[in-house]
């Protein structure tokens, strides 16, 4: 019985393999662009594809076939097919949506529009929206616990992390944190919710099975002052050990041991320090920033910046298919 | 490698209990004569109307949920009234339980009110009135959320030292606020070593024998220099000066590049979401002054759910603290100075559609907070 459950999973993966091509490709939104800049692995220039207006966040569906990305000015989530870098498809959305998030199986998009307070949920198949969950003013970050139980949203105005009940798409329970909660990072054991607050220069920490917050960290590299540090965007390894956190008008790159708290490493980046992903082996994390117009690139082994490259109007999010 | 564990201060605020209410007063003007509709001839409308009232019931909206959170009912008292019911109209909000009250008035209601209410325990926040006699008057129970004339006047300052036009015209209107604007000016020319080339005041009739007071071109000739500024409060010239000089060169102040705490086509920092916000509520453009009550009233709401009690001489207490981390929209943490209780903010200095640069300018620096390189800093700050 085992063996053969084994050998599910095994075939499993291998289609998962076999439908992800591993182009190594990057992908960029620029948000004042309108377009998602694609670049080759040695970093030259692959293509520039159109999408509707001001390209925000974006996800890669599981198998890396399709790259989503959400345009805040035309109310849509654009599909770009990854094989040919064609945008092929926008499903609406209420007003301005800037982060989302598929469900576990990817039947449904988990979207905060900014400008109605409202997290949508879209069903992909239909493109219809199927639940709308008011939220405080602005809402941002759009995350689900491992379990799938909650979503979690912030709202930027509110000061407060939304716990949503994703089964009866209604919300829990509303956590207070810091001053403009932007983006969420998960652990990978499920355990905790990692929050960043851009104007009060903190992180909290959540504890997710009793939803209070367990801390509140605050990071900030030699030479700058408190105020200056404005964290946005964070991401994780998979092993759940280092979070990255970009941390905006202090230029840097903060790499923090999950476990102790402790910072391993201040990486100087570029300007307004905004988004951030790893590639899939983990040797290399890329930084984009908002003010400068360009992203930085970050050999993990070494926590040093590899390179600074330009790419076009205001880079929002980065996204590596490999 | 620091790392600060902030949570021991979490666990010393206590909010509000459950079924609070907090009642705020907004007075205003029913005519305010700063935001007239019919300053031009004609009947021209050129400002949009202002009414602020729009922008406290936005803040208190935007809060619904934290203030829903933490079980606080906030209640919003409007009230316009003419220029001789001021004092009268702000003792009768008060007596009714408005414990805060946010002013958009001018400078002499604004001194009236608190000087009829200085000994009480309630926090009046100025919102309009940029006057810094208001500042150095050190009302005891006063905070200023608008940016004072010499915020705006060294965001201006800044930004001619750092193009290197160093030579200025001052061009000034008749009105007694017109030569408040362009001596703030001068004094904050002074200290960034900016020279004025002349002082020139401006007259409106086409009297031929005073043509060198309302002709443009001579106004504006006879002379050298880097650029115009322009002291005209009321707009009633202003308008004609661009593109009218007799040298080619660019006019700031009142028209042209002005400098404001907020601009409809601001679009960093989330200010699109403020702005669009705005103008669904209202179906106007959000104006500077709007901006101010918004934050007005949005630095009152914050602050009391962060006091253990919502006592108004506490709260004013912590919103001069650094302790308070108000969220305005424009980047960067705010909070009010303990010395003048002037909100700390950038100034935005911009065109009729588009803002050209954020002050403090790039390379402004401060021993201890950027934001305080604009306006009347501590150490040369004294009350009256």
């Amino acid at each position: 019985m085992k063996r053969i459950f084994l050998a599910i999973l095994l075939s499993l993966e291998l289609t998962k393999a076999a439908l992800a091509a591993d182009t190594g490709l990057i992908f960029i939104s620029l948000e004042r662009g309108n377009q998602v800049v694609v670049l080759n692995p040695d970093l030259t220039v692959n293509t520039k594809i159109d999408t509707s207006r001001r390209p925000r966040d974006m996800h890669f569906n599981m198998d890396h076939t399709l790259l989503y990305v959400a345009c805040g000015d035309d109310d849509t989530i654009d599909v770009i097919d990854v094989a040919t870098l064609t945008d092929i498809d926008a499903i609406p959305t209420g007003p301005s949506p800037e982060m989302f998030q598929f469900n576990p199986d990817e039947t449904q998009i988990f979207v905060s529009n900014e400008e109605d307070s409202v997290m949508e949920v879209i069903d992909i198949a239909t493109k219809t929206v199927v639940d709308r969950v008011p939220t405080g003013a602005e809402p941002e970050g759009v995350i689900n616990s491992v379990d799938g139980k909650y979503i979690f949203v912030t709202s930027e105005v509110a000061d407060m992390v939304h716990v949503i009940d994703r089964s009866k798409a209604a919300v829990l329970k509303n956590i207070i944190v810091g001053t403009r909660p932007r983006r969420f990072v998960v652990t990978p054991d499920g355990s905790e919710l990692w929050v960043s607050d851009e104007l009060s220069s903190e992180i909290h920490v959540i504890d997710i099975s009793t939803l209070t917050i367990k801390d509140a960290l605050s990071f900030v590299p030699p030479g700058f002052r408190a105020e200056d540090v404005t964290p946005v965007g964070m991401t994780i390894t998979k092993d759940g050990s280092k979070i990255l956190i970009t941390l905006g008008r202090a230029n840097n790159l903060a790499i923090v041991d999950a476990k102790t708290r402790e910072v391993l490493q201040y990486v100087l980046v570029g300007s307004r320090a905004w988004d951030v992903d790893l590639s899939r082996d983990e040797k290399t994390a890329y930084v984009t920033n908002g003010l400068s117009d360009d992203i930085t690139i970050i050999d993990m082994e070494s926590m040093t910046p590899i390179q600074s490259l330009s790419v076009g109007r205001t880079p929002h999010s980065i996204r590596v298919d490999d | 490698m620091r790392l600060r564990h902030l949570l021991p201060v979490l666990a010393l605020l206590a909010f509000p209990a459950l079924g609070d209410v907090l009642k705020i007063g907004h007075l205003s003007l029913l005519k305010d004569p700063r935001y007239g509709q019919d300053w031009g001839y004609a009947r021209l409308i050129t400002p949009p109307p202002v009414i602020t009232a729009d922008a406290a019931r936005m803040a208190v909206s935007d809060l619904l949920f934290t203030t829903d959170a933490v079980g606080l009912s906030v209640k919003l008292d409007t009230q316009a009234v003419t220029s001789a019911d001021v004092v009268a109209a702000a003792q009768k909000m008060v007596a009714a339980g408005d414990d805060y009250l946010v002013l958009d008035l001018p400078a002499d209601g604004v001194k009236s009110v608190a000087d009829a209410l200085k000994d009480q325990p309630v926090l009046l926040v100025n919102a309009t009135a940029p006057e810094d006699s208001l500042r150095t008057a050190c009302y005891p129970n006063m905070v200023h959320s608008g940016p004072s004339r010499r915020q705006e006047m060294d965001a201006f300052t800044q930004y001619l030292r750092s193009m290197n036009w160093t030579n200025v015209l001052i061009l000034e209107g008749e009105h007694p606020d017109d030569a408040g604007l362009a001596d703030a000016f001068a004094t904050s020319a002074e200290r960034l070593r900016l020279t004025i080339v002349d002082h020139r005041p401006f007259t409106l009739a086409n009297d031929p024998q005073n043509r060198e007071g309302n002709n443009i071109r001579l106004l504006t000739g006879d002379i050298d220099y880097d650029v115009i500024f322009v002291a005209d409060t009321r707009g009633e010239f202003g308008r004609f000066i661009p593109y009218a000089s007799l040298l080619p060169r660019p006019v700031i102040g009142s028209i042209g590049l002005v400098a404001a705490p907020w601009h409809w086509a601001y679009e960093r920092d989330g200010a699109t979401q403020v702005s669009s916000r705005f103008d669904k509520l209202t179906g106007r453009k959000i104006q500077p002054a709007d901006w101010d009550v918004w934050i007005a009233v949005k630095s009152i709401i914050t602050s009391v759910m962060k006091v253990p009690q919502p006592y108004p001489p506490l709260v004013r207490g912590f919103m001069t603290s650094n302790k308070l981390k108000l969220d305005g929209s424009k980047g960067v943490t705010l909070n009010y100075r303990s010395w003048d209780g002037q909100l700390r903010q950038p100034i935005l200095l911009g065109t009729s559609d588009a803002v050209i640069v954020v002050a403090p300018v790039q390379g402004f620096s401060h021993q201890t907070n950027t934001l305080d390189t604009l306006g009347t800093d501590e150490a040369e700050f004294a009350c009256d």
